[in-house]
């Protein structure tokens, strides 16, 4: 047990090492000066000063194991550059946007997980019938649709035309609202780019259990709760969908993926400050400060949500203890 | 009648046309009274697991079925999804074939085990307590019972299903194979419960592949071949007293402890299910099929040991039968009205002391010699009415000594064909027949080889030879006295095996004599001692090694012990 515990935070620690050094390296793989390739952008001007102190602060007269181990050094103490674009430290506009993304992506992933699973749930039980076949077909028109145009669409119906929710920003500025009134202002930002985002996750769910549960219905310990006179409702979920959520399960990473890029994408468009529009404006601009510091919070998110799942994989199949 | 099966059909639709559909399970009816265990034995894919789950209506949803399963007087194609599951569990419980996960891998099995009472309404506590009682009286350790099924061992596994069957105490037990995969001890101990259920009353179907387990825990047997009832039985007489072919053929394929018999296996293979043959369905694999057997099904006819046999002869036949034979050569009275039975496919060993009389009674069956008193009856005429040449194809014989049996003059090709040429059937197929019997027994059959004579031969090779030339007409009935005594034991046993092998392919009778009741007990399904011209002993081989009844046989046998000892 201890050893496999070691094993685990091994693999993740050396993974962790591993993408730091890419990223640490990256700018320094780009053609030309490392700071000018870094710092340049249209709206700044690198003084010589300003230059000597870039070289100081990142090493760069110094070999490139001491550079890395500056960056680590840095990394440690929460500083993940600064922005000259923005005039701010990388590391608070991170922290500024990322709440906004966190509750985008978790909420709608939630969501989307647990529509999609009872959809795909109730679809499969009824294979075949018109109620099935209609969700099936549904559900492949909705995932054909890309979540850029799905938003482009609600923006345009529900904000520019109709005017029932905001165009843009996550809540109302300067409107000083506290408690209740406050929460309400959240979720009224929040809907559109949450309704755009769980629909298009959704039917990604939606066929992997209902096809997991195709095969899952066949399993001979579903004909047993059958025989043992089960309710039908208590045989679907507690003994069928409780199995056939499992590869929804270690497949989480990858659906993740998927939210992570809608959500660069639904951001721009609801112009929602989370770290997807933070992205945004920090290709725009150029701002590889920026860049950078997103790319590594994100790497550390990645594996921290591997770990939690991995833990909680645990948890909900008993088999898996072995796995490794 | 708790459970009653009427002419119940089963069939499958396979994927593609419409009538595209295998039958696995033929007008089967069947009664299950309380307090009674009918177990249903067969071969895999012959339809047991089907009748299983026909019995709780849990048939896939490519099955047709037609006929009904009546459940306590309750005709269930009647019963709506709902009433069904009223009954389930509460009426009837079934443990399923452990293959697979048959218990849900994520949930922990004490769960799994209490489920059906808590649907019943029990309180979450009582119905736990209750389970790690039940869990605890099939041998599950204390603690165990929080694990998850694949912590568990495959016995375990098998006992939680068992526990789980009980815990809501139906009147009616479904039990497919419920002991493939535990080991002996826990086998009597399930049989044991098995017992107990029935004498409490239950009714319990008791599937299993496992004859010795069927014979222990059930009153009756039923034995199923490919969707078709063959026979039924009391289990008492399942191992010793077969009535139908393939009963028989079940019970030698199947290894018991005290049988030292080697193995065989149902000949040929099972039919196909996807038509109906217009004969019986066994007739391809038979040993005994006659011409009608081609032509109509068999009708179920009554035994007189109470039970039914689907055979137009009425199960296993008798190819001879020996009745108060006497002979004497000279004043000497070798032997003194002797009776004895020989069924057809069967193989009865001879056994007796140098001079007992067995070549004697050997040769009068053979009718190379005639009787002084008493008749010889083949396959229900006197052998005396049978043509002497007819009856010679009938029957080969295998001799003591291949050298007085074959003649030094003739090649090995010429000794083969000699029987052809006797009978007038040597023609222009013969050749590539004898090549044949040649790799049967096991020989080169190139022309070098052909053209030898006896003396180049090996003693094992040239008893080879004579078997091929006794086996060459395709005889029924093979007579081989003493065919092994003169070789070493490796050649031998090796003999001996191509004796059996070809027996069973061939499924024909076999009389073997010998004076070594070690070599019959490998060979034989029933063994006749005889001493000084009469028969004292004759019964089917296991019980005779396991408790002889006469003193001379308990002499040979523990001359045979005691020459092993020695051999040591
Ligand atoms: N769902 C199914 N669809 C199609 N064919 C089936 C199905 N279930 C069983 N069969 C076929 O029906 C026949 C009888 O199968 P069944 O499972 O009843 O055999 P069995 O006697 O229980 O065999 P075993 O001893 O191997 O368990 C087999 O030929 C099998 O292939
Ligand atoms: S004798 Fe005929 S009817 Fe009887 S089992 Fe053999 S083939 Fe079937
Ligand atoms: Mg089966």
């Amino acid at each position: 047990m201890r050893n496999r515990t070691t094993k685990i935070v091994t693999i993740y620690l050396l993974t962790i090492f591993f993408l730091l050094f890419l990223n640490f390296l990256l700018p320094r793989l780009l053609p030309g000066d490392v700071i000018l390739a870094m710092y340049s952008g249209y709206e700044v001007t690198i003084t010589d000063e300003l230059y000597n102190e870039l070289v100081q602060l990142h090493g760069l007269n110094k070999p490139i194991h001491v550079q890395f181990f500056i960056y680590l050094v840095q990394l440690a103490h929460g500083n993940l550059g600064y922005s000259y674009i923005c005039h701010a430290p990388t590391t608070t506009l991170i922290m500024d946007a990322l709440p906004w993304t966190l509750l985008l992506v978790c909420t709608s992933f939630v969501l989307s997980a647990i529509i999609g699973m009872i959809l795909g749930v109730e679809s499969s039980w009824v294979r075949g019938k018109r109620t099935d076949q209609s969700l099936l077909v549904s559900m492949l028109v909705v995932d054909g649709v890309p979540s850029l145009a799905m938003g482009i669409l609600f923006l345009t119906i529900f904000s520019l035309y109709g005017g029932w929710f905001p165009t843009s920003g996550a809540m109302t500025p300067y409107s000083n609202l506290a408690g209740i009134a406050h929460i309400k202002d959240i979720l009224w930002h929040l809907i559109l780019p949450l309704t755009t985002l769980t629909l298009s996750q959704i039917p990604g769910d939606y066929l992997l259990i209902r096809n997991s549960m195709i095969l899952t219905i066949r399993e001979p310990y579903v004909l047993t709760a059958r025989a043992k006179g089960i309710k039908e409702r208590k045989i679907k979920y507690f003994h069928a969908a409780r199995n056939a959520i499992l590869p929804f399960f270690t497949r989480i990473g990858i659906r993740l993926a998927y939210v992570i890029t809608g959500v660069l994408f639904i951001e721009t468009i609801f112009a929602y400050p989370g770290l997807g529009l933070l992205t945004y404006n920090a290709i725009s601009n150029r701002d590889l400060p920026l860049l950078q510091g997103i790319l590594t919070v994100s790497v550390l998110l990645v594996l921290l949500i591997n770990i939690v799942v991995d833990l909680l994989y645990k948890k909900i199949d008993p088999r898996v203890e072995y796995a490794y | 009648m708790p459970l009653q099966f009427k002419n119940l059909n089963v069939k499958y639709r396979l994927s593609g046309a419409e009538d595209n559909t295998i039958t696995a399970l033929n007008n089967i009816s069947l009664k299950i009274n309380e307090g009674e265990c009918v177990s249903i034995v067969g071969e895999s894919g012959s339809g047991k697991t089907t009748l299983a789950l026909a019995s709780m209506k849990l048939l896939s949803q490519n099955a047709i079925m037609t006929g009904s399963v009546v459940i306590n007087g309750v005709d269930t194609s009647e019963l709506s999804s709902e009433e069904m599951r009223k009954i389930r569990w509460n009426e009837i419980s079934i443990v399923f074939q452990n293959y697979g996960d048959v218990l849900n891998p994520v949930h922990k099995i004490i769960n799994q085990v209490a489920e059906p009472l808590i649907k019943n309404g029990e309180s979450r506590n009582t119905a736990l307590d209750k389970s790690s009682k039940m869990l605890d009286y099939m041998k599950i350790k204390t603690g165990r019972s929080m694990l998850y099924p694949h912590q568990l061992s495959a016995g375990e596994r098998q006992r939680v299903l068992m526990a789980m069957a009980l815990i809501t105490d139906p009147g009616m037990l479904v039990l497919d194979e419920p002991v493939a995969s535990v080991d002996a001890i826990t086998k009597l101990y399930l049989a044991e419960v098995i017992r107990k259920q029935v004498n409490l009353g239950k009714a319990v179907l008791l599937i299993t592949h496992d004859l010795s387990f069927a014979a222990l825990c059930s009153d009756y047997t039923v034995v199923l071949y490919s969707g078709n009832i063959l026979e039924s039985l009391p289990s008492e007489e399942l191992l010793d007293a077969p009535r139908h072919p393939y009963t028989r053929a079940l019970v030698r394929s199947f290894p018991v402890m005290e049988r030292a018999k080697d193995l065989a296996g149902v000949r040929g293979a099972p039919p196909s299910q996807t038509s109906t043959p217009k004969g019986c369905i066994f007739q391809p694999r038979c040993t005994q099929s006659i011409d009608v057997c081609l032509e109509r099904s068999p009708q179920a006819v009554s035994t007189n040991g109470g039970g039914v046999v689907v055979c137009h002869r009425g199960g296993i036949a008798t190819m001879i039968s020996v009745e108060n034979i006497s002979k004497s050569y000279k004043d000497i009275e070798v032997l003194k009205d002797v009776s004895l039975k020989l069924d057809e496919g069967e193989i009865l060993a001879l056994v007796g002391e140098t001079g007992s009389g067995k070549t004697t009674l050997a040769y009068l069956i053979a009718g190379t010699i005639k009787p002084d008193g008493g008749k010889i009856i083949f396959r229900e005429k006197g052998l005396d009415k049978i043509d002497r040449k007819e009856f010679a194809k009938m029957v080969g014989i295998v001799y003591q000594s291949p050298r007085d049996s074959i003649s030094h003059r003739f090649s090995v090709f010429e000794a083969i064909a000699e029987p052809l040429v006797i009978h007038n059937a040597f023609d222009n197929e013969s050749a590539g027949k004898i090549k044949n019997a040649l790799r049967e027994v096991q020989l080169p059959v190139d022309d070098y080889f052909m053209r030898k004579y006896p003396h180049e031969l090996s003693g094992g090779e040239l008893q080879r030879v004579a078997i091929a030339r006794a086996l060459i007409l395709e005889p029924d009935l093979l007579i081989a006295d003493e065919a092994t005594s003169f070789l070493d034991p490796s050649v031998q046993a090796k003999i001996l095996r191509l004796l059996l092998n070809l027996q069973n392919e061939r499924g024909i009778s076999m009389i073997f004599v010998t004076h070594d009741i070690g070599v019959a007990r490998k060979v034989s399904d029933r063994v006749a001692v005889l001493h000084d011209g009469r028969i004292v002993e004759n019964s089917p081989t296991h019980h005779i090694i396991e408790n002889p009844q006469h003193e001379y046989t308990k002499r040979l046998i523990d001359a045979v012990k005691s020459s092993k000892i020695s051999d040591l």
